[in-house]
């Protein structure tokens, strides 16, 4: 074998190859042989081997480059390996023909219609735990101040009780004396514990709520 | 030899060849030649990769009478040479001592 026939053999093992590769890669090897010189043309052939084999190397190359298009330095940032995924998704889709997409598209009904009505009582579960975790906050919200009111209004109407009855029985009066003091005691402790809820535990709810919004906001 | 060479190592090496002076395909592959057993094919699909990766340039020159085209270190490359260095002295210092821990007890 000499030069010439080595590079036609080359060109035509790298047929498969885009026409610019390919020229670029005889080139090359056209360079080769003349920085070689005449005299060494045969020592080079003999320690390339087959044309074939050269070829082989050069598009075992191209196609590992060619699978990872756009990103010369893989690994080095987390957002290119991102949008590989997603460009080797689409490659194996276009790659079906339609038949398998058909398939692709049947098995995706079928997977829907199995996982819809688990989907459904899923997601109607969790707002049935949510509506009620919101239901009963609101309730302790409102409970704690009608609470609060109740035993104010008792030990009003405690003390008017101990009025009428001081000049009849002083005994009752003073039983009734001491409940509306412990009514004022419960209404001085919920006052404190409705002051509590709304001053501190309910800015705290809204900021969390909040919080957990923007999160998601700024996760998707 | 017991250790082939890797991809990576292999554009380590080109690229440490070009980092002092531009030079043509035959001149890389005798210099890495004279150190390395490596076969005469090996380097084409090396350049062609680290071009590809922004890595090299290539320009061509006349010289007598017909084309000789140069290959040259870019910023880039010459940063990811400095990286594969780095790599290359953490691989080496882990492989050295694990293999002669032996030795280093006597």
């Amino acid at each position: 074998m000499n030069r010439k026939e080595f590079l036609s053999q080359l060109e035509q093992a790298l047929q498969g190859m885009p026409a610019e590769e390919c020229r670029r890669a005889v080139e090359y090897y056209e360079n080769y042989f003349d920085e070689a010189g005449p005299e060494k043309e045969q020592e080079v052939l003999q320690q390339l081997g087959a044309p074939e084999k050269v070829a082989a190397d050069i598009l075992r190359d191209y196609r590992d480059i060619a699978q990872r298009p756009n990103n010369p330095h893989e690994g080095n940032s987390k957002e290119t390996s991102g949008q590989k995924n997603n460009s080797s998704m689409g490659d194996w889709f276009r790659s079906l023909d339609n038949g398998q997409k058909l398939l692709l598209l049947i098995l995706l009904l079928v997977a829907a219609c199995v996982i819809a009505p688990v989907g459904v009582g899923v997601i109607g579960g969790i707002s049935g735990i949510l509506i009620a975790l919101i239901c009963a906050v609101c309730t302790v919200f409102f409970l704690v101040p009608a609470l609060d009111l109740v035993a104010w209004a008792g030990m009003l109407a405690l003390l008017f009780a101990a009025g009428v009855y001081v000049s009849a029985n002083p005994m009752i009066a003073l039983l009734l004396l001491g409940l509306a003091l412990i009514c004022a005691a419960c209404g001085v402790l919920l006052g404190q514990l409705t002051k509590y809820l709304f001053c501190a535990v309910f800015p705290g709810m809204i900021r969390g709520i909040v919080q957990f919004i923007r999160r998601i906001l700024h996760l998707s | 030899m017991s250790f082939p060479i890797s991809a990576g190592l292999l554009d380590a090496v080109v690229l440490s060849v070009l980092e002092m002076e531009d030079a043509y395909g035959y001149r890389i592959t005798q210099q890495v030649r004279s150190k390395l057993n490596v076969s005469e094919s090996t380097l084409y699909p090396v350049l062609r990769r680290l071009e590809k990766n922004g890595d090299l340039t290539v320009y061509d020159r006349a010289f007598d009478g017909r084309n000789r085209r140069y290959y040259a270190i870019t910023p880039m490359g010459r940063q990811q040479l400095a990286e594969y260095r780095r790599d290359w002295h953490q691989y080496r210092n882990g492989i050295e001592a694990l293999l002669f821990a032996g030795g280093k007890k006597e």
